[in-house]
């Protein structure tokens, strides 16, 4: 992989690079990195965070609720939330850029031509950045975008749907005309007997090249559930490293937009520690990782999206001002004029299910991450609940944060995405393999 | 020759605090057990999977281990501990346990013995008899069991020397349940074994990473279906039956097939 240069310079609208010329390949960003399914690593946390990580999980276990992770320490519940105008130039959303280029750069034998797998598959967690980005890698590469059906389509196995493939037959590969992408495969078929059949003749059809050639992402949980209908090809599937302390770093630092000479502390509300200064002395690509960084990656196994998440949850700023002091003295130099502190909480409210839950909630969870997200309807449809159960059970969770809804689906929270993993994974239900 | 053994030889002299220090051990014996199985119960209970069994697990093990102790501390204040001296008194001990406390005892040891075999550990679905349920505790003379109409059972240990133990899950979280169809012998086995698989592997309860099998009979009065798969936890057994058989009848009738019948019998002249 190649380094980093500035992530948000020199595109045009389309997202390629302007001063990228069309026959080479755009530069990497070495903190995007698609790597193998099976090559993903999840960051481990530093021995005192293990520590920490371990002690609560054992008083969660012990208690109904763990009310000391609930209550804000008075000092830290002074500091106020930034404003939502604020947070987007602090932690803006994604530059789909940047992933798509990694992915370029891990797809650049298929897109060439030098690898004549008819399909690939790309693999994200829930609330990464996949379901933006392979729509957006689609129309950077002209590709044909497949939407998915609905589910009574689903039910009802109606292979016609296939038919919108438009297959790349021999001889006419100019360009990527027969090219397509299904951005999520999680919404291709149903938990249900009958909503098996559409997503295994896709499959069948897609690895024998019967549909030309296309791009397949998939959620990591339907990933890990379709494993068990059909022998997915675990080797060939891509996904993007797990982001540790430091990827997650350089991450945070190349995302914020940067006023000119002003440079931001976050720093740790409990202890007043520099969690990370940008810009620092340095170009930031030689930035080292903040124990508090590595800890948020290791709880957030390397999922981007929500650590960015609990990150923007996170930061707090004084009730007065902006917390901008003007540089005096020998720290002023040319660049920088003004300081400004940005404080990060450890007292974030993340929604927590207590170790009590009942099975229902616990069934419905599941049923939700399997599929990326369900309407009420087709929860009531694929759970041996009454509709109204169910639909009880949806209005519990949204109110205390796990739930909430993408178009007419209920998706599990980012905020409230780790202590479902881990209440599922204590359970010993199917989890994904992040 | 006199081979008898002068008491006065056996037994120490018993003062007044030797009965204190006797009394302590016992008291502080019980209170540990006591305090032992209701935090290890407690613990267990908000436990999953194999974190629970083995919490469970180590109750009668431990409680085994404490006992053990208190004997071993108690028996020098009371007796001379030389070869002679424990031979006549388990001498005697045997003649009274062999005359009076045969059943008792006798449960007491099987239920040592259970330690080490471990024929069934709190947590596990037992059948005993006629009795199918989930071992509760694990005491020293009994185990008590939850059956599925909610009655308490308690079994004494001794049974182990006698009858059969059926351990459901030997241990583990998992254990296979078995759903059972029964169709009319005219029907293309393949699509029904393909059915009832993919009624397993969309049940909400499957354990998907344990295997999913359907085995067919041919019996003179159709063919005999059995869905085996795990469910993710022992307790969901009956729910996960449930719902394999209903999801599993509903398809099959979708797919329409028949299922075998009293009448289709008497018609076939087969019954």
């Amino acid at each position: 992989m190649s380094t980093h240069s500035s992530p948000t310079n020199g595109r045009d609208p389309a997202g390629n690079r302007a001063d990228t010329p069309s026959n080479q390949w755009p530069e990497t960003p070495s903190y995007w990195q698609f790597v193998p399914v099976g090559d993903y690593q999840v960051p481990a946390l530093p021995a005192r965070g293990a520590m920490s990580e371990a002690w609560t999980q054992f008083k969660r276990a012990l208690r109904r609720i763990d009310e000391e992770s609930l209550q804000p320490a008075r000092k830290e519940a002074q500091l106020r939330a930034l404003s939502e105008v604020r947070l987007s130039h602090l932690v803006p959303p994604v530059d789909p850029n940047d992933p798509a280029d990694a992915l370029d750069g891990a797809l650049y034998d298929w897109m060439t031509g030098h690898d004549e797998r008819p399909v690939r598959f790309v693999v994200g967690q829930p609330h990464g950045c996949y379901p933006q980005l392979l729509p957006f890698w689609a129309r950077r590469h002209g590709a044909r975008l497949i939407d998915p059906p609905a589910p009574e389509t689903v039910l009802e196995g109606d292979l016609g749907v296939l038919d919108r493939f438009e297959v790349d037959r021999p001889g006419t590969r100019a360009g990527n005309g027969g090219l397509w992408v299904i951005p999520d495969l999680a919404h291709w078929y149903l938990r249900h007997p009958e909503g098996l059949r559409l997503v295994r003749a896709l499959l069948a059809r897609a690895e024998t090249g019967e549909l030309g050639r296309g791009v397949i992402g998939c959620d990591s949980w339907a990933w890990a559930y379709l494993g068990h209908l059909w022998p997915m090809p675990h080797h060939d599937a891509l996904t993007a490293q797990g982001f540790d302390g430091t990827r997650l770093t350089r991450l945070l630092f190349h995302q914020i937009e940067r006023q000119p000479h002003r440079r931001v502390h976050f720093r740790n509300a409990a202890n007043g520690q520099d969690i990370l200064a940008v810009p620092s002395n340095g170009n930031g690509n030689g930035v080292t990782a903040h124990p508090e960084l590595q800890r948020l990656a290791a709880h957030c196994r390397g999922n981007p999206g929500t650590a960015l998440t609990y990150w923007r949850e996170s930061l707090r700023t004084e009730p007065d001002d902006g917390g901008v002091t003007a540089v005096e003295g020998e720290q002023r130099n040319d660049d920088i004029f003004d300081e400004e502190d940005v404080w990060v909480t450890n007292q974030l409210h993340e929604p927590i299910l207590p170790n009590e839950t009942g099975e229902d909630v616990a069934l419905v969870l599941h049923a939700l991450l399997l599929h990326n997200g369900l309407a009420t309807r087709w929860l009531a449809e694929l759970l041996p609940l009454a509709r109204d159960v169910s639909l009880a059970i949806l209005l519990r969770l949204t109110r205390a944060g796990l739930v909430t809804r993408r178009g007419d689906r209920h998706i599990v929270t980012a905020l409230g995405y780790q202590s479902v993993r881990s209440l599922l994974q204590r359970r010993d239900y199917l989890t994904d393999s992040f | 020759m006199d081979e008898s053994i002068p008491s006065s030889q056996i037994f120490r002299e018993i003062d007044a605090f030797t009965v204190v220090e006797i009394v302590a051990i016992v008291l502080a014996t019980v209170a540990l057990i006591v305090l032992m199985q209701r935090a290890l119960n407690w613990l267990g209970r908000r436990l999953h999977g194999k974190r629970r069994h083995l919490t469970l697990a180590m109750v009668p093990l431990l409680r085994l281990l404490i006992g053990v102790a208190a004997i071993v501390l108690i028996v020098p204040l009371i007796i001379e501990p030389s070869l002679q001296n424990m031979i006549a008194l388990l001498g005697a001990l045997g003649i009274a346990i062999g005359f009076a406390l045969k059943d008792y005892v006798s449960s007491l040891i099987a239920g040592i013995v259970a330690i080490g075999e471990k024929p069934y550990r709190n947590g596990d679905w037992v059948r005993i008899g006629e009795h199918y349920g989930e071992v509760t505790h694990v005491g020293m003379r009994t185990i008590d069991m939850m059956t599925t109409d909610d009655d308490r059972i308690t079994i004494p240990h001794s049974r182990i020397w006698t009858d059969s133990i059926v351990n459901a899950n030997n241990g583990e979280p998992r254990l296979q349940c078995i759903a059972d169809f029964y169709l009319h012998p005219d029907h293309d086995a393949a699509r029904a074994s393909e059915i009832l698989r993919d009624i397993a592997l969309t049940s909400p309860y499957t354990h998907l990473d344990s295997p999913i099998r359907v085995t067919v009979r041919e019996k003179p009065w159709g063919t005999h279906y059995k869905l085996r798969a795990y469910p993710v936890d022992g307790a969901q057994q009956f729910r996960f039956i449930t719902d394999l058989t209903v999801r599993g009848k509903a398809q099959l009738q979708r797919a329409g097939f028949q299922f075998a019948a009293t009448a289709t019998i008497a018609d076939t002249g087969m019954a």
